[in-house]
């Protein structure tokens, strides 16, 4: 029968195909026991380091221990290890350059805090105290946790400390770069955490870094109303917790041993005053806000709403719009914008300066309309180009490697046992087209 | 008695079959366009002067040009009834780094470096699905999380400049700044740019190869019935290789030009563009059962979400609003879309 | 010999949710601290928004559905809750009973667009997402919404109740859903209904069931379990904003990976809600692993993308064998099955 034989090859040849078919169940076997392996590897050859790494925390934690016992020589070998802390502190701060040569441990700005007001949920959305509680971080010192835990004062060298950021970015990179640097010039070890925007991921790991007990903890919060959560299930842990960056709601100061960070609110009344000055006083102004709902939106749209109500009166505000980062989608909302309000608009705040920045620019620029006024916040490498390019009038500077130098700094003085303050500001400037060489190289 | 009712409902029923007709027809001749057409309409009363000006119908369109790229392509994987492919973002953010990358080596290299890295995916994508039949979603899911996990690692996570890829060298700094100029070349004055130019080309190439070319017909055949298909002798793994190759192909044209508009290339470029892409091939039309719906209405589908984003920023709604707008409408055009498919019995 | 190799792989393929937890546990043996108590607590608690989603998204998957509303409306359940209790001053358990009706509310309406209007379930829900997305934010604000230092309620989810147990109430809230969702798809007849309806539609209005009915309960039983977990895991942030995964892995993606990883056919008719809670676990983990292991964010996408390529390749090749088998005569399928042992 023909058909049956041809059928028969046809079963030869699916028997010959079904043993390739195998080969390749093996392949696959063995590809996915080869990505084990290098898992192990990477994994082992990691073990070891992190197992060095607790052997040489424990150190400092054993002459910790060893001073109620023998008591003098104990003493004097903390306080060996403070002197040499302390001298390397005030050194680092000196030689210590962030890579546009700005000083990477910077002093700290403290904020004068006015009277707070009596109700300002019921005042209208473009007064200056609604926006107090987010502006001030309104905390008396006395009235923090009887949990927190007090400063050892025996110096910050071999201290062990670990960073959570909030995720993945330029600016979170020159961050970290930033922290590294500081804590290799201070003698600290420090480890960093990123939970890639997610909030149940950095809960998590913030317990994770409970577990493996720190010396120390640094935390920039995803979100301003979680924080105070988070920063009381540190100290409830018993290890210092400090805050970073990103502004939290003010009694998660209770919880925190000193929060540092940029002023965001100031930056942006300065921001708003020089653009004020430039526009002479009367005009239309859009906004291209940050993530809605987060710290640095009611900052950066409401600070500057806010700064003209008080100062400038007969300066509009036209349009508030989020569309987020994309420098397309940012390029056809001010397209919109310029068919919408014609010569009505004048100025473009925004809130960010890379793609918001480009997209702006590029949409300015086809419309032909160059007398439009474009301010942004931050200080990338797109936003200081454009600066430099003449396409943008003003950013603030803010910097990056400087944010986590600061922390850094805090952490260590806390561990020297110095007095820091609750609430320390980073240094901040205005990037115009005449001093824009001397912000060189970018940071991110 | 009986006869009579029998006579008065088998009337009825016509009656009513004919005039759904002819509202369903209309629609499913005119499909997105109705929506186009209104929402023009609106924008003029809101703005009469300035809406149909040079500034604001360039604005629009060049709003949708990178949309528009990637729904040429993407159109072909509704099409052949894939669904979807899931690895566009990734898709885009990686040709448009690997070109960034090879900025130093000159402008062509570096366009075709780009391309090609695209092309590869589309190739892996066309393997997996064509030849093995993996399910489209979930294999292009996977594997979008592979290439974003590798561009991570490869990169560090840090956006790269192509000035900075450049260096010192005076040549490369020229091909970086050729790169950055490819979003921002205008002719005639400034009211077309290449961007809009390279969409509508791709959507008429795109319109010839699905109408008029061998190839487009066998892939209706495959996106109605693949087996049918199968049986009749078609080679369907090398047609539905290939719009996965050609989709790939029109995701690294847009990666490149949104690299070149960002003057950035980092693994987040293109973040969302799965599903918004998606979008607009769906309201122009394409139904996720494949083998129907045309070029023109998912081009119509990519200017109705460009016009209605305009139009709501024209009226002054809020960003808030503007998503249960885009989503209420979406409903609806889709509503329409398939209840005149399957009243019209080609559902 | 041959029969017990069969036996081995098809094992694999069936517990494959399992090995990988495995694989996993074996490797935090690596890390230190992992098998502490507190650790432990941490990672099971962290599970319970994914599983609720995964759980959501499993259900609507075996009836053969997608529902890409999942993740968002669990952000809206954690948003609704905190509103009704911070703003509105509704107590904690009228405000949950409120989410999870809202819940229902958005399945029933997704229901009614896939059996009524027949839009794919794709496209209907991927058009509820951006409708709950503007809802969402027009009721908060853009806002996040806090519980204002009233976190009696957190501190009693994140309790242990039993001593020498690493279970906190909300892990065991969680377990309890996942046990009862899967003795309803296992044991009563709606939940057998549901595998009928996603193994075959037509089959299944034959054999009397109420086709549509049923996909409308199946979705409103998915929205709900979203908003519940979105209510729970409010709850014990304290915090509810409206970006919850916008950026990074949305809980969307990570529920979608582990239904697949579980062994839930895309297609329907096949699948378990535990493997998928499984899976979840394994993920959770391998995050807290690949952190401490190796440190960046980076490797936990890589590693999680080739894991769930690993599974599609693999069901792939499986089924690209299998059609090799197809067009076959029966006598020979026979002969064939005696010569290979399959």
């Amino acid at each position: 029968m023909w058909f049956l034989e041809s059928q028969d090859l046809k079963i030869e040849k699916i028997l010959k195909e079904d043993t390739k078919m195998k080969m390749k169940k093996v392949l696959a076997l063995i590809l996915c026991a080869a990505l084990t392996f290098g898992i192990t590897a990477c994994g082992g050859s990691k073990a070891p380091a992190s197992t060095e790494e607790p052997a040489a925390e424990s150190e400092a934690p054993a002459a910790d221990k060893e001073e109620p016992a023998e008591s003098d020589a104990g003493q004097e070998a903390g306080g060996d290890n403070l002197q040499a802390s302390k001298d390397k502190l005030a050194a680092a701060i000196e030689s210590e350059m962030t890579t546009d040569n700005k000083q990477l441990m910077a002093d700290p700005i403290i904020k004068e805090i006015p009277e707070a007001p009596a109700d300002p949920d019921s005042l209208p959305d473009d007064d200056k105290d609604k926006y107090f509680s987010m502006e001030y971080l309104d905390f008396a010192k006395e009235d923090q946790s009887p949990n927190l835990p007090e400063s050892p004062a025996d110096g910050c060298i071999g201290k062990k400390v670990t960073v959570i950021v909030h995720g993945d970015h330029a600016w979170t990179n020159a961050y970290m770069k930033g922290w590294t640097q500081a804590a290799e010039a201070l003698g600290m070890e420090v480890e960093i955490l990123s939970p890639n925007w997610d909030q149940a991921m950095q809960d998590q790991l913030i317990d994770q870094a409970i577990n493996s007990k720190p010396d120390a903890i640094v935390v920039i919060p995803l979100s301003a109303e979680n924080a105070t959560q988070q920063f009381r299930r540190i100290t409830e842990a018993g290890i210092p917790a400090f805050g970073s960056n990103t502004l939290t709601q003010s009694d998660a100061l209770a919880y925190m041993e000193a929060w540092t960070g940029p002023d965001d609110w100031a930056q942006m009344r300065i921001l708003a005053d020089t653009l004020g000055e430039e526009l002479g006083g009367k005009g239309g102004v859009c906004y291209i806000t940050h993530n809605v709902g987060t710290s640095p939106y009611f900052a950066r749209t409401y600070g500057p709403i806010t700064e003209f109500k008080e100062k400038y009166p007969d300066i509009k505000t036209l349009d508030i719009q989020s569309p987020g980062f994309e420098a397309a989608k940012c390029k056809q909302q001010v397209a919109d914008w310029i068919t919408k309000y014609g010569d009505e608009l004048n100025a473009i705040f925004l809130a960010d300066d890379s793609d918001q920045v480009t997209g702006t620019i590029d949409a300015i620029k086809e419309a032909g309309r160059d007398d439009i006024v474009v301010v942004a916040a931050g200080n990338s490498k797109a936003g200081q180009d454009a600066v430099k390019a003449g396409d943008v009038r003003i950013i603030n500077y803010q910097s990056a490697e400087g944010d986590g130098g600061l922390s850094a700094r805090t952490v260590a003085a806390w561990f020297n046992g110095e007095d820091i303050p609750l609430v320390g500001y980073l240094t901040t400037d205005m990037i115009t087209a005449d001093n824009v060489d001397s912000f060189y190289p970018t940071q991110w | 008695m009986t006869k009579v009712n029998e006579n008065t409902t088998a009337a009825k029923s016509d009656s009513r079959k004919t005039e759904i007709n002819k509202a369903l027809v209309f629609f499913d001749k005119a499909g997105v366009w109705i929506l186009v057409v209104c929402l023009m309409a609106i924008g003029f009363i809101i703005n009469p002067s300035d809406y149909f000006s040079v500034g604001n119908i360039r604005s629009i369109l060049q709003a949708i040009s990178l949309t528009g790229m990637c729904c040429a392509g993407l159109a072909y994987i509704v099409y052949s009834s894939n669904m979807n492919d899931m690895s566009l973002p990734m898709t885009i953010a990686i040709s448009g780094m690997v070109s960034i990358q090879l900025v130093p080596f000159g402008i062509v290299v570096c366009i075709f470096g780009g391309l090609l890295t695209g092309t590869l995916v589309g190739i892996i994508n066309g393997f997996m699905i064509g030849k093995l039949r993996a399910n489209p979603i979930i294999w292009t899911l996977a594997f979008n999380m592979v290439l974003s996990g590798i561009a991570r690692v490869a990169w560090g996570g840090s956006q790269i400049y192509p000035d900075v890829v450049a260096g010192g060298n005076e040549a490369a700094l020229a091909t970086a700044e050729t790169f950055n100029q490819l979003a921002r070349t205008y002719f005639f004055g400034g009211s077309v740019s290449l961007m809009m130019v390279v969409m509508v080309v791709m959507f008429i190439i795109s319109y010839f190869i699905m109408t008029h070319t061998k190839f487009g017909n066998q892939l209706k055949i495959v996106g109605t019935n693949y087996e049918t298909a199968r049986l009749s002798g078609l080679n369907v793994v090398r047609i539905i290789t290939l719009s996965y190759i050609i989709c790939s192909f029109c995701a690294s044209v847009c990666g490149l030009f949104y690299a070149s508009m960002r003057k950035i290339g980092s693994y987040d470029n293109g973040m969302g563009y799965d599903f918004s892409c998606l979008t607009a091939v769906l309201l122009g039309g394409m139904t996720l059962l494949g083998g129907k719906g045309s070029m023109v209405g998912v081009f119509g589908g990519v200017l109705a979400v460009g016009m209605l984003n305009n139009v709501m920023t024209l009226i002054g709604i809020s960003t808030f609003n503007q998503y249960l707008v885009t989503g209420i409408v979406f409903l609806l055009i889709v509503w329409l879309n398939t209840k005149s498919a399957r009243k019209l019995g080609r559902a | 010999m041959m029969k017990k190799k069969k036996f081995n792989i098809s094992l694999i393929n069936t517990y494959r949710s399992y090995i990988f937890l495995l694989i996993v546990l074996i490797f935090g043996a690596f890390s230190d601290n992992f098998f502490t108590m507190f650790n432990i607590k941490s990672l099971l608690s962290s599970t319970s928004l994914y599983t609720f989603i995964g759980i959501g998204f499993t259900v609507c998957m075996i009836a053969g559905h997608m529902d890409l509303s999942v993740g968002y409306m669990a952000t809206a359940g954690a948003l609704v809750v905190l509103g009704m209790h911070t703003l509105t001053g509704l107590p904690w358990a009228v405000s949950i009973l409120i989410a999870v009706a809202v819940g229902a509310v958005v399945g029933i309406l997704n229901g009614l667009l896939v059996t009524k209007a027949k839009i794919h379930s794709f496209i209907a829900t991927l058009g509820m997402q951006y409708v709950i997305r503007g809802g969402m934010y027009i009721y908060c604000e853009g806002k996040e919404i806090s519980v204002k230092g009233d976190y009696g309620l957190t501190d009693k989810l994140s309790s242990v109740p039993i001593k020498f147990l690493p279970f906190n109430v909300l892990f065991i809230i969680t377990l309890i859903c996942v046990i009862g969702f899967s003795i309803m798809l296992a044991y009563t007849r709606f939940g057998r209904n549901i595998y009928m309806l996603g193994g075959n539609l037509e089959t299944a209005w034959l054999a009397g069931i109420n086709s549509d009915r049923a996909t409308i309960i199946v979705f409103m039983l998915s929205s709900m379990s979203c908003a519940l977990g979105g209510a729970l895991f409010g709850i014990f942030q304290g915090t509810a904003t409206p970006t919850l995964g916008e950026k990074g892995i949305a809980p969307l993606m990570i529920a979608m990976t582990a239904t697949i990883i579980g062994g839930t056919d895309i297609a329907g008719g096949k699948g378990k809600v535990l493997d998928t809670f499984i899976s979840i676990t394994a993920i959770v983990a391998m995050f807290s692993v690949v952190t401490s292991l190796l440190g960046k964010f980076e490797y936990q996408i890589l590693l999680i993308g080739f894991v769930l390529a690993l599974c599609v390749f693999y069901e792939t090749l499986l089924k690209y064998i299998k059609q090799k088998e197809i067009g076959m005569r029966p006598n020979l399928i026979i002969k064939y099955h005696e010569e290979t042992g399959k």
